[in-house]
């Protein structure tokens, strides 16, 4: 599962086993802040549309295994109500040179941008909401 | 006539008042057509100012493909997650 309704502690998603042909790991940790576009923001929601965004997520990180000859992709992105300081997306890569690592961590995090059904919408500290509105694949 | 459950996500859910809801449409139908007639139907006009992709039964599909009674049908609005 890719997918999670509950808080992505950083320790705990690092806890994973090093494969001994890998000499990189490149980690990327998309986080809530608390402005967006000179508005202060109080909150997130994200809506999933769960079983495509599963789908996709796996089809990513597949992808980025076979594009750039890593050995594993580790990979969570919450979903639901979410709070200043918390992790939205968690992403580490293992591969043999960093080169690779930093490529395919860099093609997880734009992919997901471009075409994961996933939603945001921002609570913003003056009480007021608004969806985002980002692209599309 | 066939019934498909039509799933609204993101900023759709509040101009459509939310989840997903099943409605009547003729036979053969394609997700284009039903994205035109609900419209046509709800006044929602600044629908056609978003750029739309579909999905039936959870997987991505163009808007031209034929729906059958029963399907799923997601509108599926610009992404931003990550």
């Amino acid at each position: 599962m890719y997918l999670t309704l509950s808080p992505i502690q950083i320790p705990s998603f690092l806890d994973f086993p090093v494969f001994p042909t890998s000499g990189a790991c490149a980690t990327f940790f998309g986080i809530v802040r608390n402005h967006d576009h000179g508005r202060k923001v109080s909150r997130l929601f994200y809506e999933a549309y769960e079983t495509l965004a599963e789908n996709e997520l796996g089809r990513i990180a597949q992808g980025a295994k076979e594009k750039f000859s890593v050995a594993e992709v580790r990979l969570r992105h919450r979903h639901g109500f979410l709070e200043i300081g918390e992790v939205a997306v968690a992403i580490a890569v293992q591969s043999v040179h960093r080169g690779e690592a930093f490529a395919a961590c860099r093609f997880v995090i734009d992919s997901i941008k471009d075409r994961v059904p996933i939603w945001k919408k921002e609570f913003y500290a003056d009480g007021t909401v608004l969806w985002v509105r980002c692209s599309h694949g | 006539m066939m019934t498909l459950t039509l799933h609204f996500f993101g900023p759709l859910n509040d101009l459509f008042g939310g989840g997903q809801r099943d409605y009547t449409f003729d036979d053969g139908k394609t997700p284009a057509e039903v994205l035109d007639t609900l419209i046509s139907q709800t006044g929602l006009e600044e629908v056609r100012k978003i750029p739309l992709r579909f999905a039936v039964n959870d997987e991505f599909a163009p808007g031209t493909v034929t729906l059958h009674h029963g399907d799923r049908l997601s509108l599926l609005p610009p992404v931003s997650g990550g």
